[in-house]
């Protein structure tokens, strides 16, 4: 129990965690003004009588008198402008929690409005603000670190759990959406045609994308290498403990890793609307790598900033 | 309470914390059993290959004891995770945490697109296609992410009555929008996605209509 519970205690410096807050905060800022600048939040989330095309329901909102447009349009400003606090990391190690879980409670208010008109951006903004209830991401990079030290980055550490939770959170998204891809065009033995399809759909393609044609070769290369990236994503729990221990070799696969990460929501982002879901993930990724400088000057840092925090 | 013990209460119920998203995690055709939808082309394409592998490896089955069989699995599969979850569900739900990672898990090999039209006095008119530059009625409001969610969801038969609702939804719109609208209708087509090759030799696959609403507008 002592040697695994010293593992799991170790301290890190904070700067992970304020980052994946900092871009969690504006994650969820841009989730609801891209509704809200667009005009479309008065249809999904608005009821039949306020301009909505469906029925608003009142369950979690009957304390605010209802889910009527008035209401519904100050919980989405105040949820904004509470997820810049987040993002600015407003208030100390419990009035900073206390903040992100109204900020948290806010947007599944309105996103579960109508649940089954989000994406998965949504589950994964609100997971991750509640881990950072959990995990206090406030310590540097923060408002709060400014007043109390003077210095927006000030040295400080952050037990490694919190960093482990952001993690573990990713390689379950990336592993059950690849365990559950068993479709004929994604797996091995199909046309390897998938990212072909999905681009060519109306639904989701910013516009028409016929003239991908000539690159379909490539596209099923990306397949392939999606799929696979996938429903290996566990293999990142290995390297990230080797990279705690600083491994080199660890450390250049979870980079090599990342980068076909950023290659493929780059490639989302540039072909597809899914909403804020390449931003939303891109955010956890500060959560692949031990931070800090590596080695025994590093090691030495970190415990110097743990017993001055 | 000392640290130690302190550091170990909140390490436990972080862990039970990670147990349940975990677990919430499982895999399971959740929300994909509807017996309509089985019928649509994608599906039944998808069946065609999982068939023609099996047979490849040695099973003698017909197609529609496959289909069968897979039905019964997928359902069983979906009613052992349902109880597997039943203990961690509620608090998931409570905390918001979901965890459905189905994420194009089968490309739509025969997507639908969504058009709307209105009727005024010199006949029908197309207001709004989904991705056509030529009929782009409010296409910032039905552009975003979340509208087209609803869009693609209502391409789906067991999503009838959502579409039935879109449907009222511009009917009203219309009627703000134009005094001259009397009628408007929404369309679902649906086309099989050519392949690559076909539209590099300069070949396409029509449109065809799958279903409409049509709804007079109430002043």
């Amino acid at each position: 129990m002592n040697r695994l519970e010293r593992w799991w205690f170790t301290a890190e410096s904070a700067t992970t965690l304020a980052w994946i807050r900092v871009a969690v905060g504006l994650g969820v800022v841009r989730a609801l003004l891209s509704t809200w600048g667009s005009g479309a939040g008065r249809l999904v989330w608005y009821g039949v009588e306020d301009g909505g095309w469906s029925t608003a329901p009142t369950a979690g909102w009957d304390w605010l008198g209802g889910a009527g447009a008035a209401q519904v349009d100050a919980v989405v400003a105040l949820t904004v402008l509470g997820a810049l606090g987040v993002a600015f990391g407003v208030g100390g190690p419990w009035a900073g929690r206390l903040w992100t879980f109204v900020v948290l409670q806010g947007f599944l208010a309105v996103v579960h409005l109508r649940g089954s008109l989000g994406g998965s951006s949504d589950e994964l903004l609100a997971n991750a603000l509640w881990l950072l209830v959990v995990a206090d991401g406030n310590r540097t990079g923060s408002v709060y670190a400014r007043w109390r030290t003077g210095r927006w980055m000030p040295p400080a550490t952050a037990p490694r759990w919190a960093r482990w939770l952001f993690l573990w959170q990713l390689v379950l998204m990336y592993a059950t959406t690849g365990w559950q891809k068993v479709s004929v065009h994604w797996v091995p033995w199909g046309p390897a045609d998938a990212l072909w399809l999905i681009a060519q759909q109306p639904t989701w393609q910013h516009a028409d994308a016929a003239w991908l044609a000539p690159l379909s070769p490539l596209l099923a290369v990306g397949t392939r290498v999606s799929w696979l990236w996938e429903v290996t994503a566990p293999v990142v729990c290995v390297w990230a403990v080797g990279d705690a221990a600083g491994r080199t070799a660890s450390r250049r696969w979870l980079i090599a890793w990342a980068a076909v990460g950023v290659g493929f929501h780059a490639g989302v982002a540039a072909l597809l609307d899914i909403g804020a879901f390449s931003w939303a993930s891109l955010a956890l990724y500060p959560a692949l790598f031990a931070p800090g400088p590596r080695g025994a000057a590093s090691r030495s840092a970190i415990r110097n900033a743990s017993s001055s925090d | 309470m000392s640290l130690t013990v302190r550091r170990r209460v909140g390490t436990v119920l972080l862990l039970a914390h990670v147990a349940a998203v975990t677990a919430m995690a499982l895999p399971a055709p959740v929300g994909g059993l509807h017996r309509a939808d089985w019928r649509e082309p994608t599906v039944q394409a998808e069946l065609d290959h999982g068939h023609a592998l099996l047979v490849r490896w040695g099973w003698s089955g017909d197609r529609q004891a496959f289909e069968e069989g897979l039905w019964k699995l997928a359902a069983a599969w979906v009613e052992l995770r349902r109880a597997v979850l039943a203990p961690v569900a509620p608090y998931a739900r409570w905390a918001g945490t979901a965890q459905s990672w189905r994420m194009f898990v089968a490309p739509h090999a025969h997507p639908t697109r969504v058009r709307l039209d209105v009727h005024t006095a010199a006949g029908w008119a197309t207001w709004f296609r989904e991705r056509d530059p030529e009929a782009a009625w409010r296409v910032r409001m039905l552009s975003n992410d979340r509208v087209r969610s609803l869009l693609f969801r209502i391409g789906w038969p067991h999503e009838r009555a959502t579409l039935d609702r879109f449907a009222g939804w511009f009917a009203v719109e219309a009627a703000a929008a134009s005094t001259e609208v009397d009628r408007v209708r929404v369309v679902l087509e649906r086309r099989a996605t050519p392949s690559a090759a076909q539209v590099a030799a300069g070949g396409d696959t029509p449109w065809e209509r799958v279903a409409a609403r049509e709804r007079a507008v109430v002043r």
